[in-house]
């Protein structure tokens, strides 16, 4: 498994975003940000280096929890389901939404790339 | 220490300003949705006391609509609030970026908030307290 930096989003004072990994190496909100436009990339990192700094966000419709252990920072339509690990968040993948409500399939995803990261890192 | 995915983003001339944009809007928008919350105002509230509607509010707070100096005028005299303005040189130096978010700073009358209300904020990694920790007390 991958854990030698190459997750890391952005580091600060209050907490450090980085990409959950899965048992096969892949980083499914690394690709999935890769695959939006700049401005919309610019969106996200700076909400992400926000809550690095801040270790919060106040706009609510911009990072909640949406159930279970599963968070989501929300940028225009694009969503990035992430969980917490201590002052680590993990991104799990990015999908874009356009209902108020998640498809089941993205929780399941989220809860799946979860609980692979986790169980490789409890290993190492 | 590796770079990060966020300062590999940042290492063209293009990408680095679209990030500084949405750092400047995201800092105007949450010290909106901070004041908010500790004054218990609802969007609707807000949107009542701006006279226009609550979709409105919802588009300012996510940013995408055009914010122009009167709009944030507006909103923080809404919020019984005002904003001061001052810039900072925006270096490459790690150890000097972080003072690129001392851009706004906000006071609001006094009494106009609850207090002790400033305490509860950060100091940044450098030890200067970043933006909203520069809040402060109209006199």
């Amino acid at each position: 498994m991958r854990m030698d930096g190459d997750n890391i989003v952005v580091r600060g004072p209050r907490a450090t975003i980085e990409y959950a990994v899965q048992t096969n190496g892949r980083m499914p909100a690394k690709e999935g940000l890769g695959r939006l436009s700049d401005r919309e990339r610019a969106r996200l990192f700076a909400l992400f280096e926000r809550y690095a700094r801040e270790g919060r966000i106040f706009n609510p419709d911009q990072f909640k929890k949406e159930e279970g252990e599963i968070w989501s920072f929300k940028r225009d339509q694009n969503r990035v389901p992430c969980f917490l690990r201590g002052h680590r968040v993990m991104l799990t993948h990015v999908f874009t939404k356009k209902r108020q409500r998640w498809d089941r399939r993205e929780f399941q995803r989220a809860e799946r790339i979860m609980n692979e990261h986790l169980a490789h890192e409890i290993d190492h | 220490m590796e770079r990060s995915e966020m300062e590999e983003f940042e290492s063209t001339e293009e990408r680095r300003k679209l990030l500084q944009q949405e750092r400047v809007i995201l800092e105007v928008t949450e010290l909106v949705c901070e004041l908010m919350q500790k004054d218990g105002t609802k969007k609707s509230e807000l949107a009542e006391r701006l006279g226009r509607s609550k979709g409105y509010v919802t588009q300012l707070l996510d940013g995408r609509a055009n914010m122009t100096l009167r709009t944030i005028s507006d909103v923080l005299c809404a919020l019984r609030a005002t904003l001061h303005v001052s810039a900072q040189p925006l270096d490459t130096d790690e150890e000097q970026s972080s003072h690129q978010y001392e851009t706004i700073v906000c006071s609001w009358p006094r009494g106009g908030m609850r207090a002790g209300w400033q305490d509860s904020r950060m100091v940044d990694r450098t030890g200067v307290p970043p933006v909203a920790n520069r809040l402060k007390l109209a006199s």
